[in-house]
Formats: structure tokens, C-alpha cells, sequence
């Protein structure tokens, strides 16, 4: 059975839902026994859900208006694109 | 000096405290593998368990076992690393001269220690040859089993030693004896190691079988054979086979532990790949049938299981990983033809020197594990799979240069890594911008705006998260699409349009950044050092966080909490969970390997929730201000 250790190692590939059939079972098997474990497996895909849903960074539609804008004036400025070899 | 960088490991770095012991010295066959010290760790394990520690043959014994293994293969370094040992322990130099060249030592003497070293020599070149008769020669000797396995074991250590030191290209630490020939590097009309078809091979039907009287394994108290079991499903019979030897188990399985079942810089399955071609490389059909088995377990299709060990080159493997399987057969079927070439290929493909070395270390683990398999005999744990056997020598397939050019930026973000631009397994027909991008190589404009309109708020996000500073990432988002637009006629579409953006634009943070002086390394290596972070908070979250803050409050705590983190965890963190690439895209844009960005993923992931956790563990609504 896996230790804590084991389990921590391959959490990164559970939480992506990148793990084969017997490291999965393994794992499962370990988080059903081991408290730590499973709030830690928990919180850190409630982590990730809220990250996603968070929003973060992210940028006004005129801020990006006006980006565009901006790098389309300079891009006129310059000559054409190298063409395709 | 050998072909890769030395690292200072420090003076209390253990496994060079026991070579220093046992060889005055820390041979340069294992500093040369200073970039991957797990490797060493294990590695010098399997050399105290086999060769260093006394047991049923003696130091001496052992030593000169290993001396003809390195004889016989013409291995200078190994030669002259044993020869010195030998001559420590107080070996005669006249003995030492004899069995360099590999003439047999007083033989009339000792009838039993000459047997001992002829099978040995026969061992390590052609162990495919080795039968059930070489066994009754010993036998009628009254060699007891006991120093049969050791010497089974020294050798296939000796025969993992040479392959390594080819692989690595290391120059001898002591002086070679007198009469050595320069054998390394030198390519030998004479010197080919032959792959035979195994002895217990389909001709040998009734002959399969453990050679050797082993004790009843007590696998139920035994922690490597629980290792086994998750690994394999069940205990191997190769290693059931040496059940009499725990010491040498537990330093066995240590090794597929740091070499096999876990990923590091090659992943776990790059690694059984190159395991597999080896075996196959060398007609072993045990492990050509274990390891098949094993590749089933991780995914891999029947199909391209048997191409790999029938004929890698029609597999549908990439072509750096082709080549990492190209150079593994070469160095353990033809190692005199080995040279600094087959590294600097694989450097040209894109592949990291620690998977490089980790590439060598698995070739020379496969070397080992035939060896012994063929000294022990043990019959496959599941039917053979004889149609996964070559149907001739494998051939070296051509390294395919496939290096994408399309780089502006080689100084800084060295596109040259085909190997993580494979990993992505990306085409243009996947693009969804491609259509776009063709137009704007025809030099259509408002194509052109069209991609700035779709990926300037993703471009912002990832400089705000490398800069810390919206007035540093807008500028930096200019820059990105401007360069991009410069470079656009040589993008060929061999990774996403994105990704290749995402690249520039991380360039362009990075430069911001030194101009600055503030950068942070977002590339400190790939075996960085994530063991010292343990998750401190330990209190169950609520079961709907979201439901107990805004989405503006939800915003501002986690953008605290990314701005927080060091920036390679950041980056990880930004690129998959918030930009949402795949872990094979965002691995690529930080040029990383997979394991890597994952190794830093779940780092940035358990720290940020360390970040989170007073906000959204239960019952704290309220107790922490947003």
C-alpha cells in the first residue's frame, strides 16, 4: 500500500486524472484510510477549481481594444511580413 | 573528465563517501553522473550490495571477477578501476598482468577460482550462450550455489560498469596497467557483442528454469517485493530466484525504483521503451516479455509494444526518443562504436543531458538485468512473447533532425527541445488559428489583428504573472506581437500557434526582467528540490468555496496568492490552470519535460492552497479579511 510520501508524489498526475489504473487504485485506496491525505487531495482540488473559476488577471474588453489597437498601428508602420519560404 | 558537466555534490554527499572509501578516490565514472545524483545513489548501493561487501566470495574474489568482466568487453576504465583495486588489496602485479589478459591465474592451483572466471568471461560476452551445462562444470568443481549467484551478480555489475563508462565517455582516474591496449573509442573488427538467441529460448523448451538452489522467499515481510508487486502485479521469478540475497534485492529494486517505476527527467515510460529495446536488442525473452507486460500496465497499445521491440524505427515514437533508443542498442550491443557523436546527436534533437544520462544509466540497468537473467535462467513469468522478438539485429535507424527552426529567439528560449514539441504530439491541423496564419503569411492584415484580438488578454496574463506589473506586461504584450509579426513568415506550425506566442512572449517577460534586475530563475533545473515542502495546513475545506466570497473577493485572494509564489511555481500554475493549456503544452512554452512542470505544478498548486486554505477551511467565513 502506498505511504504518504508515495501518495504526495503522484498527486500532481491524479489531480490531472493522468494516472494508470494501479497507481489509481493505490491511491484511492489510501486516501479512503488516511485523513491527511484526503484533505489534502481535497483542498487542493478545490484549489484548483477555485484558481480556474477565479478570473485572475484577467483584462477589461477596452484595455484589450485598445492593446490591439496599439500594436496594429506600430505593425502598419513596418513592412509586410517576412514572406513563406 | 567524460562527456557530461561535473556538479559539486558537497563533501557529505553520502555515496561519494563510500567510494572515497573503498577506492581512495570518487571514480569519475559516477562523477560524471553528478547531474543526477538519485542515479549515483543507487548505483553505488548496487556496488556495495554485489561487489564492495564481503560475503560468500571475498573482496579480492570479487574484484577479480569484475577485472576479466572488464577484460573481456576491452573496457579500459573499468579495467584499470579494478586492476587498481586489486592492487590495493595486495594483489601481485604479475597475476594482474595474466588476467588483463585474460590468461588464466595459477590455475592449477585453485581449479575452482579459474572455473569461476572462465564463466564469468563467457558471462559477460556472450551471455545469451550460457547453458544448464556451464552450470554442471561449476557443479563437478563443488562450487557451492552460493558462490555461483555471487558471481553471477559480480559480473552483471561488471557489465553494467563498462556500459556505463562508455556511455558516459570517462577517462581513466588511475593509471592503466602497463601493457593495456587503448581499447575505448576504438572500434574493433574483432570486438562485437553478438546478440545470440537466448538459451532459454524456444530451442531450449525443458531447459528453462532457475539454474541455481534458491531459498523459499519470505515475500510476505520483504518491502522490495511489495514494490514489485505494485509495480508488476506480482514478484518476478527473477527475483524470487535470488530471494537468498535481500541486501542484493532491496539495492535491485532500489534501482527500478529511481531508474524504472518513477519519472524523472525520461518518464516512466521512455524509460521501459529503452529497457525494452535493450532486452529485445539482446534476445532476452524474459524481460522482453516482462517489460511488454509492463508497458501494458502504463498504457502503451500491444501494437506499439511489439514495433518498439521489433524495429523501434517503425514505432510511432518521436524521433528524439527514436534516437534515445537508437543510442541505447548501439552502446550495449555495439559499445566499441559508441563514441561523443551519439551524445552530441541526441544534444542537437533537443535532449536534456540528465536524460541522457538517465538514458545511459537504464541502458546499462538493462545490461545488468540480461546478464543475470542469463546466469539465472529463470523462465518467463507469463507466456513468451516470441513475436515480439527482432527478426534480425535491430539497426541504428538515422537520428531524424527534427529541429524546428522556427525560433526567433535561439539565444534565450532555445526551441530546439524537438523532443518537448513532439511531447505536445501537436500539428497545425490541430491549430485552430492556422487558417489565420496562413493568411497572414500571404500578408493579409486584418488576419493578423484578428490573432492579436484572440490572444492579447492570454499574452497579458502571462507577462503580468512573469513581470508583477500591468504596466510592464501591456508593453510586453506589444513587443510579443510585434516580434511575432517580424517572425511570422518562418513560423512553420510545428507547435501551436499559441504556444509558440506563449514562448515569445515569456522571452520578452524574461529580458524585461533582467533589465530590471529582478529576475527570478525560471529554470533552475529540472531535479529541483521539492522534497522540503510539506502541506502545513491540515483542516478539511468547506464543500462549495465558492459559494462564501464574491467572485471579485475569489479574484483578489488568489491573484494574492499567485503573486506570492516563486516565480516558477507561478508560471506553472498560470499556464495550466488559468490559461488552461494541456500539461504537454505548458510544459513545452516553459521548456520543461513533463515531469518537471509537474513536479512545479503540484508544488505552486499545494502552495497557493496553503495561500487559501485560512479562507476556505471550515468554519473560517469571516475569521480572514479579503
Amino acid at each position: 500500500m502506498f505511504n504518504c510520501e508515495q501518495v504526495l508524489a503522484e498527486l500532481a498526475s491524479y489531480l490531472d486524472d493522468e494516472v494508470v489504473a494501479e497507481i489509481r487504485q493505490e491511491l484511492e485506496h489510501h486516501l479512503a484510510e488516511c485523513k491527511t491525505c484526503s484533505v489534502i487531495y481535497d483542498s487542493t482540488r478545490k484549489t484548483i477549481r477555485v484558481v480556474t473559476d477565479s478570473g485572475s488577471f484577467e483584462i477589461p474588453e477596452e484595455v484589450s481594444a485598445r492593446m490591439t489597437k496599439r500594436i496594429m498601428a506600430k505593425v502598419r508602420e513596418t513592412s509586410p511580413p517576412e514572406s513563406k519560404p | 573528465m567524460s562527456y557530461f558537466p561535473e556538479i559539486d555534490r558537497g563533501l557529505n554527499f553520502a555515496p561519494f563517501q563510500q567510494l572515497r572509501e573503498h577506492f581512495g578516490i570518487v571514480p569519475g565514472l559516477f562523477r560524471s553522473q553528478t547531474l543526477r545524483p538519485e542515479v549515483i545513489e543507487a548505483e553505488t548501493e548496487l556496488l556495495e550490495a554485489i561487489l564492495l561487501r564481503e560475503r560468500s566470495l571475498r573482496p579480492e574474489q570479487k574484484a577479480t571477477i569484475a577485472l576479466v568482466a572488464a577484460a573481456a568487453r576491452r573496457n579500459g576504465y573499468c579495467v584499470a578501476m579494478h586492476y587498481q583495486r586489486l592492487r590495493e588489496l595486495g594483489t601481485r602485479e604479475e597475476d594482474l598482468l595474466l588476467l588483463v589478459e585474460l590468461r588464466d591465474r595459477v590455475s592449477s592451483e585453485q581449479p575452482e577460482g579459474a572455473a569461476l572466471l572462465d564463466f564469468a568471461k563467457k558471462l559477460s560476452l556472450h551471455a545469451g550462450t550460457i547453458c544448464r551445462a556451464d552450470f554442471e562444470t561449476l557443479s563437478a568443481r563443488a562450487i557451492p550455489d552460493d558462490q555461483v549467484l555471487e558471481t553471477l551478480l559480480v559480473t552483471a555489475l561488471g557489465v553494467l560498469l563498462c556500459t556505463l563508462a562508455t556511455g558516459l565517455g570517462v577517462k581513466a582516474d588511475f593509471d592503466p596497467p602497463a601493457p593495456l591496449p587503448n581499447w575505448d573509442g576504438q572500434p574493433s573488427t574483432k570486438y562485437q557483442l553478438e546478440p545470440r538467441p537466448f538459451t532459454t529460448g524456444r530451442e531450449a523448451g525443458a531447459a528453462q528454469g532457475p539454474r541455481l538452489c534458491t531459498t523459499e522467499p519470505d515475500v510476505g515481510e520483504f518491502p522490495p517485493f511489495d514494490s514489485l508487486r505494485l509495480h508488476f502485479g506480482f514478484v518476478p521469478g527473477f527475483f524470487q530466484a535470488q530471494a537468498q540475497r535481500t541486501d542484493v534485492l532491496t539495492a535491485e529494486v532500489r534501482m527500478l525504483e529511481s531508474l524504472l517505476f518513477q519519472d524523472g527527467p525520461l518518464s516512466r515510460l521512455q524509460r521501459s521503451c529503452i529497457l525494452l529495446a535493450v532486452s529485445a536488442g539482446h534476445f532476452n525473452i524474459y524481460w522482453v516479455t516482462l517489460l511488454s507486460e509492463r508497458l501494458r500496465i502504463l498504457g502503451l497499445s500491444e501494437d506499439e509494444t511489439r514495433a518498439i521491440s521489433r524495429d523501434h524505427s517503425k514505432s510511432h515514437l518521436s524521433g528524439p526518443d527514436k534516437a534515445l533508443l537508437d543510442a541505447a542498442i548501439k552502446l550495449t550491443t555495439r559499445p566499441s562504436d559508441f563514441s561523443r557523436l551519439d551524445i552530441d546527436r541526441l544534444g542537437a534533437l533537443g535532449v536534456h543531458p540528465e536524460q541522457v544520462i538517465e538514458c545511459i544509466a537504464t541502458a546499462a540497468l538493462a545490461d545488468f538485468l540480461h546478464t543475470l537473467q542469463a546466469g539465472l535462467g529463470t523462465a518467463p513469468d507469463f507466456e513468451a512473447a516470441w513475436d515480439y522478438l527482432p527478426e534480425v539485429e535491430p539497426q541504428e535507424t538515422e537520428a531524424l533532425p527534427d529541429i524546428n527552426n522556427s525560433n526567433p529567439f535561439p539565444d534565450e528560449f532555445s526551441l530546439t527541445n524537438a523532443a518537448l514539441d513532439s511531447q505536445a504530439g501537436m500539428s497545425t491541423t490541430d491549430d485552430p488559428d492556422s487558417d489565420l496564419v496562413l493568411r497572414v503569411q500571404q500578408g493579409e492584415m486584418n488576419a493578423f489583428e484578428e490573432l492579436v484580438n484572440r490572444h492579447n488578454r492570454k499574452i497579458y496574463r502571462i507577462l503580468l504573472g512573469i513581470t508583477g506589473k500591468h504596466e510592464e506586461a501591456e508593453d510586453g504584450v506589444q513587443e510579443t506581437f510585434l516580434k511575432a509579426f517580424e517572425h511570422m513568415g518562418s513560423f512553420k506550425g510545428r507547435s501551436r500557434f499559441s504556444t509558440w506566442l506563449i514562448r515569445i512572449a515569456m522571452n520578452a517577460g524574461v529580458q524585461r526582467m533582467r533589465r530590471s534586475r529582478n529576475m527570478e530563475s525560471l529554470d533552475e533545473g529540472v531535479g529541483e528540490d521539492d522534497e522540503t515542502f510539506r502541506p502545513r495546513q491540515l483542516r478539511a475545506w468547506t464543500d462549495d468555496p465558492e459559494q462564501l466570497y464574491s467572485k471579485e473577493q475569489r479574484r483578489s485572494l488568489v491573484e494574492r496568492g499567485l503573486k506570492a509564489l516563486p516565480q516558477k511555481y507561478r508560471m506553472a500554475v498560470i499556464l495550466r490552470d488559468i490559461e488552461q493549456l494541456s500539461t504537454e503544452e505548458a510544459a513545452q512554452a516553459l521548456q520543461l519535460g513533463v515531469p518537471a512542470l509537474k513536479s512545479r505544478l503540484l508544488r505552486g498548486r499545494l502552495m497557493l492552497r496553503e495561500a487559501l486554505a485560512p479562507y476556505f477551511a471550515r468554519g473560517q467565513r469571516g475569521g480572514e479579511g479579503v
